[in-house]
């Protein structure tokens, strides 16, 4: 178990490092002058050198790359071109917005789903199965931001239980903060949950089929307890890698959400910042992302052997 | 501004068929919540680039700026220019020299009286080395400003190397923040920005970055005589805040709108209607001369004949294009000279819709053989992918081939910048001086598409003049020399329309785009 661990912390490190080095070459091969879109196409030569020096954009690529990871290692990310303000401060409050609203919407749609896709398994091709899938079908095929949309039309707008705009830290006022963000957490839960609820349907009839599970119904154990002790344990693990790579893909920002809501979240905060070519911001959220995608997934890895001893032997 | 940059008019993009679907959904839903009663809130499209409105400007800060920072003279809703910590001007020195009287008892925000030597020190500041404030370009280039000096505490005198009568309105222009005066608290001892101690009716407030910025009212304020006329006149904060919050999506503003969160946003063309038939909302809209355009390549080896240039503008209708973009809000134009301007004549037998005989003959004089031209566009600013492809469609039936590359919009301004294109969709921000219409596009300059000798001789001619009747006269001459030589196909100036709560009083919209909120008051 140690010596997995350890690989798989090794690797870690590695991939971490080609993220690095590839988001500081993507972002500088993209088109587009980052002082010129500040300026706009008035601004003059010496200006455009001016920003272009203070940014350190004249530099060459590899020696802006050592100061840049030299920078990352002591934890100065830089300062954001287009605001002023230092990167790392700036994507860790942003992160914490996006991060509280993914990581309650995800478990809330685990819990939501996989009792639920085990069920329907149980009664494949019953009434109950046909109306788990077409629900879970049918959150799939709703894009998020209609269902956002949708949700702060009936709740925000309508019945007036949710203010419709802004954000609150939950440091500031915590009841606040919940009311700002319990739709959007309610909206991604249900998204998600479709998804969810496909995988764990499918595990779960996969698990059902097998012998050991002919077997502990043929020596009497109620289905309560077939579906409990047998069924859960091995259907999950294949779920729990999907929870995983959906953390990870949400921890990077749910732009689309956080522009419906008016959220201050780390996604829309990228998208702002690729337009405007904002480097060290751009360089910060996709290092954190992939940092925090790298580091679930690992989490995921470290947690599959409990569910699946066959794994830890290999 | 020169070129189209985020701004109040970003939210002239079309909606996608689910959002249309969900304001209708909000437009039928039921009405608001109240909100405290000494703050109005304005929807922004986007966040404020930063406070310091010598560097940190754009679309979405000016507006913002405006309230905090005055200049000299500022633009009324006539596009003229008048004084506003300037009592009065005069031109002198067959206009090589403008000397300013200050207005007595202006104060700053840190209760400092305005002197000449605080603008003077402010100039000085936007124009020094190390300013990349958006005007220094101009007021060093083609209008080179040689000297400033403070003869006595309410007199400061500009010296022109030249007479240029722009000077003034460029000394005006609201995005370069009126040319503002700030006090030298707002630097400190290094040199590095602080915080705007400026003279308007608003002080800066809070600002959480992609979230909201606030101004306050600023109690020693000391307003400017006369009746209000656009940023000029009477001043008076009638409410004790006003809130900018960053609302990116148009259907995220509209329920905010609605639902009382939001006192007062930009609206799509098309919500217009239904807005207007709200018992709580109202719609405010103005002409702006913000214009859209397609810019045709000069050198691109098939644009180069003028005919097929000619033919492509004898193929496009361009009340088709306005209207196809706006859902019939809006008017075609043959010129960049917009009609909110006093300096625009209706042209004598305007032809806004098609001819193709016309077009097809030019063609075929010209020998084209169906070469496809290739017109790019973007879609962050979806107005200029929208008129792209009725553009093509028009093209196509006077039988010109068209294709859309669709780029990024840093992508299309750096080839617009570099004049790396045969034609481009394109949009371009307000120009309020005389000669700012055309401007935008003659000069020797890789992004001007008209680098014409003669019409940039011209343009200059107009530049120095500072009677109205001779900016006309060249300004005729040149709208002549643009339909003969085509080097852009004008297609029409934007109707900025504005959603307003009712318990708004002294709302209105203008040719200057962003609304003034002095002098308006909440219920």
């Amino acid at each position: 178990m140690l010596r997995y661990a350890a690989s798989r912390l090794g690797m870690t490190l590695i991939t971490l490092l080609l993220v690095a080095v590839t988001v500081f070459i993507l972002i500088r091969i993209i088109p587009g002058d980052a002082a010129q879109l500040m300026l706009g196409e008035s601004a003059n030569q010496q200006q455009l050198e001016i920003l272009r020096q203070r940014w350190g954009l004249d530099q060459p690529w590899p020696l802006q790359f050592l100061y840049w990871i030299g920078g990352v290692l002591t934890g100065d990310l830089g300062v954001s071109t287009r605001t002023g303000q230092a990167v790392l401060p700036l994507i860790l409050d942003r992160f914490a917005v996006s991060s509280i609203i993914v990581l309650v919407a995800v478990a809330l749609a685990a819990l939501i789903a996989i009792p639920a896709g085990i069920v329907a398994a149980w009664k494949q091709n019953s009434a109950t199965d046909l109306t788990v899938v077409s629900l879970a079908t049918l959150l799939l095929s709703i894009p998020s931001f209609w269902l956002g949309l949708l949700l702060l039309v009936v709740f925000g707008l309508k019945l007036k239980w949710v203010p419709v705009l802004g954000y609150v830290g939950f440091s500031d006022d915590f009841f606040r903060a919940v009311s700002f963000v319990i739709l959007p957490i309610v909206t991604l839960a249900l998204i998600e949950a479709g998804v969810l609820i496909r995988m764990a349907r499918a595990s779960a009839i996969e698990v059902l089929r097998l012998e050991y599970v002919t077997h502990a119904r043929a020596k009497g154990l109620s289905e309560r307890q077939v579906l409990l002790r047998h069924v859960f344990p091995n259907a999950f693990a294949p779920t729990l890698t999907l929870i995983g790579l959906m953390l990870g893909n949400l921890l990077g920002g749910i732009a689309v959400l956080e522009t419906v809501f008016t959220l201050p979240g780390l996604g829309r905060l990228l998208v702002e910042s690729i337009y405007a070519r904002d480097y060290p911001v751009v360089q910060g959220c996709l290092l954190l992302t992939a940092a925090v995608f790298v580091i679930v997934n690992l989490i995921v890895d470290l947690l599959y052997p409990i569910f699946d001893p066959r794994v830890s032997a290999v | 501004m020169a070129f189209f940059s985020p701004g109040w008019l970003e939210s002239t993009r079309q909606w996608t068929a689910p959002s249309a679907a969900i304001a209708a959904l909000v437009l039928s839903a039921a009405p608001a919540y109240a909100q405290a009663p000494s703050m109005i809130t304005v929807g922004m499209t986007e966040d404020v680039r930063g406070v310091d409105p010598a560097r940190e400007r754009d679309g979405m800060s000016d507006p913002v700026h405006m309230h905090v920072v005055e200049g000299l003279v500022a633009y009324g809703d006539d596009l003229e220019v008048g004084p506003v910590l300037a009592q009065s001007y005069a031109v002198e020195d067959d206009g090589k020299a403008y000397v300013f009287k200050l207005r007595k008892g202006v104060k700053f925000h840190n209760g400092e009286p305005l002197t000449s030597a605080d603008v003077k020190w402010s100039w000085d500041y936007l124009m020094g080395p190390e300013s990349i404030w958006r005007c220094k370009a101009v007021f060093d280039g083609a209008i080179k400003v040689a000297s400033v000096e403070t003869p006595d505490p309410e007199t400061i005198v500009y010296k022109l190397a030249k007479p240029n009568g722009s000077f003034i309105y460029n000394l005006a222009r609201p995005d370069c923040a009126g040319t503002p005066v700030f006090h030298s608290s707002s630097v400190g001892p290094d040199g590095a920005w602080k915080t705007v101690v400026g003279t308007g009716p608003f002080t800066f407030g809070e600002r959480r970055i992609g979230d909201f910025v606030e101004v306050n009212k600023f109690a020693g304020y000391v307003s400017p005589e006369g009746e209000p006329n656009g940023r000029l006149g009477r001043k008076e904060a009638l409410v004790d805040r006003l809130r900018f919050a960053v609302v990116t999506d148009p259907s995220a503003r509209l329920v905010g709108l609605r639902s009382g969160a939001l006192d007062l946003t930009p609206i799509t063309p098309q919500a217009v209607e239904q807005i207007k038939a709200e018992p709580t909302l109202d719609v405010v809209s103005s002409d702006t001369t913000v214009w859209y355009a397609l810019l045709l390549n000069s050198k691109d080896p098939l644009l180069k004949d003028k005919r097929i240039r000619q033919a492509i503008a004898f193929a496009i209708d361009r009340t088709a294009v306005a209207q196809g973009v706006s859902f019939g809000q809006w008017a075609g134009t043959t010129t960049p000279m917009p009609r909110a301007s006093k300096y625009y004549t209706q042209p004598e037998n305007e032809q806004l819709g098609a001819s193709l005989d016309k077009a097809k003959a030019l063609l075929t004089e010209a020998g084209y053989a169906g070469q496809p031209i290739t017109i790019i566009a973007n879609k962050q600013f979806e107005g200029m992918f929208d008129q792209a492809v009725i553009v093509q469609s028009l093209l196509l039936a006077a039988g010109i081939q068209a294709n859309i590359e669709t780029l990024e919009w840093g992508l299309q301004l750096e080839r617009y910048t570099n004049g790396n294109y045969q034609a481009q969709s394109f949009g371009y921000s307000g120009r309020f001086d005389p000669m700012g219409a055309w401007e935008r596009i003659i000069g020797p300059e890789s992004r001007k598409v008209w680098k014409d000798e003669a019409a940039i001789a011209l343009l200059d001619k107009g530049m120095q003049a500072s009677d109205a009747e001779e900016v006309k006269r060249v300004s005729g001459e040149l709208y002549k020399m643009f339909m003969e030589e085509v080097p852009a196909v004008s297609l029409y100036h934007v109707n900025l329309a504005l959603g307003v709560s009712k318990k708004l009083k002294g709302v209105h919209a203008s040719p200057l785009e962003t609304p003034a909120l002095w002098n308006v008051s909440k219920q």
